[in-house]
């Protein structure tokens, strides 16, 4: 798993490239502690090069959504892939998560204070 | 409301006839996890184009025997059966551990999950969306038997000794599993191909 930041004013967007497994979700959760003391007010994940995620990775972004809101960060997952989805729809979590349709709604969803 | 999933505990379920299954036995080396079902899944026939989620529910159920069942204990073996048809696929996993001794515990915790998600209980939802048991950290997401559960159609079964679970999955199509959010409603539904 790589990890590519772009930063823009106070929204950053994280795009996730490589699978998502037991052997680099920590490496994820780690995401939004990072964000403590950048003065990040929104956060954007993107899933678009994301092909595999396992329990381990939901788990990660549980974590991410959880502190984020602790935070008072917006975030918000955009460009999410067939196996992402899947995995988040078999656990019946899906209401948690705040998915946009695409990187345009998500900046929308984030900008404007709205998760869903 | 559909009906929630609970594991079980019947070691005389027709899920552990091994008759006709293939056997295979791996260390419990972590970091070979994946490995390992890549080893298994090979045998799956081209028919089945869910590979990924299955491989990726394969791997739950390998990495609960190696982690939780053996403790990543290198002299300790996991014990595979499996079998791969077009219209079905099984295996059983048992470990040299001591067992799932919380497999009320987490049924009931299941159950109160699903009853917010079924009742649309989102501020209660989020108080279940990671299963804690006595020996979790933060490598375990909580969450992987909500899915398998879900996946495993024919059902979640361990033996009397909890250290050795069955698990099917019957395939009614080859189109595999696909999922789409409807946007005016942004809620998921699961689509026909």
């Amino acid at each position: 798993m790589n990890l590519i930041t772009k930063t823009n004013g106070n929204t950053r967007v994280i795009i996730i490239h490589g699978d998502v497994d037991l052997y680099n979700a920590q490496e994820l959760r780690d995401i939004i502690h990072n964000q403590v003391d950048s003065g990040i007010k929104s956060l954007i994940l993107s899933f678009k090069n994301v092909s595999y995620i396992d329990s381990s990775g939901i788990g990660s972004l549980l974590h991410i959504i959880r502190t984020a809101w602790a935070l008072k960060i917006r975030i918000a997952f955009a460009d999410l892939t067939e196996p992402v989805m899947n995995l988040i729809e078999l656990t019946k979590l899906r209401s948690f998560f705040p998915i946009a349709e695409s990187m345009d709604d998500a900046l929308t969803m984030v900008l404007s204070g709205e998760e869903k | 409301m559909d009906k929630i999933k609970t594991i079980i505990v019947d070691e005389n379920h027709t899920l552990f006839d091994r008759e006709k299954m293939l056997y295979k036995e791996f260390s419990s080396d972590y970091r070979l996890i994946r490995y390992y079902t890549k080893i298994l899944i090979q045998k799956a026939p081209p028919v089945i184009k869910e590979y990924n989620l299955m491989e990726q529910q394969i791997s739950e159920i390998i990495k609960n025997a190696i982690r939780h069942g053996n403790k990543k204990d290198p002299a300790k073996i996991i014990k595979v059966w499996y079998l791969f048809k077009p219209e079905e696929v099984r295996l059983i996993v048992e470990d040299q551990g001591e067992g799932f001794t919380e497999i009320e515990k987490w049924n009931d915790f299941h159950r109160r999950k699903d009853e917010c998600f079924y009742t649309g209980d989102m501020m209660k939802l989020s108080e279940y969306v990671s299963y804690r048991g006595e020996n979790s950290s933060d490598e375990d997401g909580g969450n992987a038997l909500f899915a398998a559960v879900e996946y495993w159609n024919m059902g979640v079964v361990f033996n009397d000794k909890r250290n050795g679970v069955a698990i099917g999955r019957r395939i009614n199509d080859h189109n595999g599993i696909r999922f789409a959010v409807d946007k005016n409603r942004m809620i998921s539904k699961k689509i026909s191909p």
